[in-house]
């Protein structure tokens, strides 16, 4: 069992891939912005990559474990310690029944760090996931985030926890994230509706190469972007609406950007999954972790335009790396 | 007499008031106790009160309002009378 | 055969024109996990649903490997794949085999549950949300006369008033071409062209709409699941089409009731107490919804139907545009 003393800014209990197969019922799959991290995490504690565990998003949280377990964290550094000791991120460590783990708030570039544990959150599934699914108040505990006096039950672990601790990700694999004020480059392909017929070749230039600065209203449904006046290659929506950007509602791709109007808005794993909006671009998948690390009010999103067949690619990369055969004794 | 900072542990954006129609939180000068609400921080969506640690006279904010703030940065000088 | 047309950026993976009375098909890149197909010409013509529904239906059916879910929409399925498992161009001809033998479109009858709601017209919780649009947002909003957007609706559509408006949104079923944006969000159009009412969004959007409003823009009713912000012009109350607590047996199966190729049909008309009522039984678990799970819906018959009735359906559709004309736009 796992104690919450302090819920912090926004902890979720998130699975990964999430919640599939429910597109078509409105559910976005929900799971961690950062399933880089993530997946990472529960491989140093020798968990399967997908195994349930905490999205901890800006700080706060503070954890006392009542089992002995090994645990890791990846992804943004919150100066996190663990009975007052400082815990290293990337890398895994045994907990004993009574060790308390706090998080203070960020102290560097990033913006959510995951905390996988041995076993796993055993919180039951619901329709086929445990991630914590904000927009339908479904999965995790209760649909909601985690507060104070939340008592989370655990999964066995498969492996020794002594002999899960004391393993690290390879500094090479270890991502650096550009800091306050800076460029995230992030993979895309050009989306279902671009140019020529939506969108002129001017506007879908500008969207490769303008330094696209994110909204502080982003969250895990949508990233919003900057205003701009796109030239825009048709007059109106025609039935899909008055303006150019309308068309008739149509399913939306996980990680799209959604031109409404003037505004684009990355649609993040917890956003709508239907409407009447352009996508002139998507976010690469293996890409799509990056989101999870952008400040909001803060980054800058340029996007670097990939085909499909580099998309793909990197998708396999992807796999290649975050795979336990990768991990070093520390 | 001794000067403190209150400082944010969220990046965001800061807003002084708690709607843009209302009156600031707190004017430069106020007399402020533990717990007086100085400003909000708004992120996600979401809004979070800034709150003073101290008793004291609110000196000056080293901050606009909604001008984009880091985690840990000083949004205001306090000069405490204990 | 094939006719397949690959534009410079990459953006439409494959074309076909018209073949034998179906109609066009476009393949769009939606990013390395998603394909966008889209049918026919950006037309709102709702018989384009059934020939979705019926593509959708046999594509699950014979699901390839890598095929994960699709999103059917009015015009348009969205495919979810994994491209570790079957490439882009596999999915393509998959679904171009499956189009091709799609039975003759005439003699498609298709599964569609009919489910009864009952309806509270021009509701407080309809007028509590509008109040709180003209206090908070826009008092001059031509949409909303004396507290509704029922008056607004009737001259738009150049009905002699609320009432007979309401009886039009009784006397059609609606069919429900697609559930998203929310979880167990229906996106749902008349059958009846007779009774098919037209309205303009509005103008900002919403903060605040209570979960069970009834709303309506352009052809399409909506019903809010969840509490949120809303576009429609919203006029009428039901009962509960979201329960993430499964509270009543009609959500024991999933917490959304309704599904795609749904027909909705608006009876009994109730007051505010006795739907108060009726949604307080739904969370008891004594509330019986009125499903007709066995229903089918023939297509032949109702090509037949909409020849009937065309002459009726045009002249409806003069009376409104006129209406329409001496009617602002919010």
């Amino acid at each position: 069992m796992l104690e919450v003393r302090n819920g912090g800014f926004e902890t979720t209990i998130q699975d990964y891939p999430g919640r599939i197969g429910m597109l078509s019922l409105g559910f976005a799959p929900a799971g961690p912005m950062d399933d880089y991290a993530f997946r990472f995490a529960n491989i140093l504690v020798g968990n399967p990559p997908g195994t349930a565990g905490l999205e901890i998003t800006a700080g706060g949280l503070v954890v006392v474990f009542h089992d002995e377990r090994a645990i890791a964290l990846c992804g943004a550094d919150m100066g996190a310690r663990l009975n007052g000791q400082a815990v290293e991120l990337w890398r895994s460590y045994l907990v004993r029944p009574g060790d308390v783990l706090e998080f203070d708030y960020l102290q560097g570039p990033g913006f959510r760090t995951y905390l996988a544990i041995s076993g796993g959150i055993d919180v039951p599934p619901v329709l086929g996931s445990r991630a914590t699914y904000l927009p339908g108040a479904i999965g995790g505990l209760e649909g909601r985030k985690l507060q104070a006096g939340d008592r989370l039950p655990l999964g066995e672990p498969t492996l020794d926890p002594a002999a899960a601790a004391g393993r690290r990700v390879p500094a090479s694999f270890v991502p650096t994230y550009p800091g306050y004020n800076e460029v995230w480059e992030l993979e895309a392909t050009r989306g279902p509706q671009a140019d020529p017929d939506y969108m002129t070749a001017e506007d879908m230039a500008f969207f490769f190469s303008h330094h696209w600065k994110l909204d502080a209203a982003s969250n895990r449904t949508g990233y919003r972007l900057d205003i701009h006046k796109w030239q825009w290659a048709r007059e109106s929506g025609g039935a899909g609406g008055g303006h150019p950007s309308n068309i008739l509602d149509n399913g939306y791709p996980v990680g799209a950007v959604n031109v409404c109007g003037d505004q684009p808005i990355i649609l993040c794993i917890d956003g709508p999954t239907l409407g009447g909006f352009i996508c002139n671009a998507v976010v690469a998948k293996a890409a799509l972790w990056k989101l999870g690390q952008m400040v909001p009010g803060w980054s800058y999103i340029r996007f670097k335009e990939v085909t499909l067949e580099e998309a793909i690619g990197l998708v396999k990369q992807q796999e290649e790396i975050i795979h336990e055969s990768n991990l070093e004794r520390s | 007499m001794a000067e403190h900072t209150i400082t944010s542990p969220l990046p965001g954006i800061f807003y002084r008031r708690p709607s843009p129609e209302a009156d600031p939180f707190v004017q430069e000068g106020d007399k402020i106790t533990p717990g007086t609400v100085i400003g909000l921080v708004g992120v996600m969506k979401t809004f979070h009160h800034i709150t003073a640690n101290v008793t004291g006279t609110l000196v000056r904010f080293l901050v606009e309002n909604e001008e984009a703030i880091r985690p840990g940065q000083p949004i205001a000088v306090v000069r405490d009378e204990a | 055969m094939s006719e397949q047309v690959t534009q410079p950026s990459g953006v439409i993976l494959a074309s076909f024109p018209e073949r034998n009375g179906r109609p066009s098909v476009v393949y769009r890149n939606a990013g390395d996990s998603f394909l966008l197909v889209e049918f026919g010409e950006m037309v709102f013509d709702l018989t384009m649903s059934f020939r979705v529904l019926g593509l959708d239906d046999a594509i699950k059916r014979h699901r390839p490997a890598g095929l994960i879910e699709t999103i059917p929409a009015l015009r348009s399925i969205l495919i979810n794949y994994d491209c570790r498992q079957i490439t882009v161009h596999d999915l393509i001809d998959f679904v171009e085999d499956q189009y091709e033998h799609l039975p003759p479109f005439e003699n498609l009858v298709v599964p569609s549950r009919i489910v009864e709601l009952p309806i509270a017209f021009d509701d407080k919780w309809t007028r509590e949300a509008i109040a709180r649009y003209v206090q908070y947002q826009r008092a001059d909003a031509p949409n909303i006369i004396e507290g509704t957007n029922s008056k607004y609706a009737a001259l738009y559509n150049g009905l002699r008033d609320e009432e007979e408006f309401f009886s039009y949104i009784m006397a059609t079923d609606w069919w429900n071409a697609a559930l998203g944006f929310f979880p167990g969000l229906p996106f749902a159009y008349p059958l009846d062209p007779r009774f098919a009412v037209v309205l303009p969004k509005y103008n900002p959007t919403r903060h605040w709409t209570p979960a069970g409003t009834i709303g309506i823009a352009g052809p399409c009713l909506a019903i809010y699941p969840v509490e949120s912000a809303g576009g429609y012009q919203i006029f009428a109350h039901t009962v509960p089409i979201y329960d993430p607590q499964q509270r009543n047996p009609a959500f024991r199966q999933s917490p959304v009731l309704l599904r795609p190729g749904d027909r909705l049909r608006f009876r009994p008309r109730v007051t505010d107490e006795e739907l108060e009522a009726m949604i307080q039984a739904v969370y008891d678990g004594t509330y019986q919804y009125v499903i007709d799970e066995t229903a089918t819906f023939d297509v032949g018959a109702y090509l037949h139907f909409l020849q009937d009735v065309a002459p009726e359906a045009e002249a409806f559709r003069q009376r409104q545009a006129e209406a329409a004309a001496r009617v602002p736009v919010p």
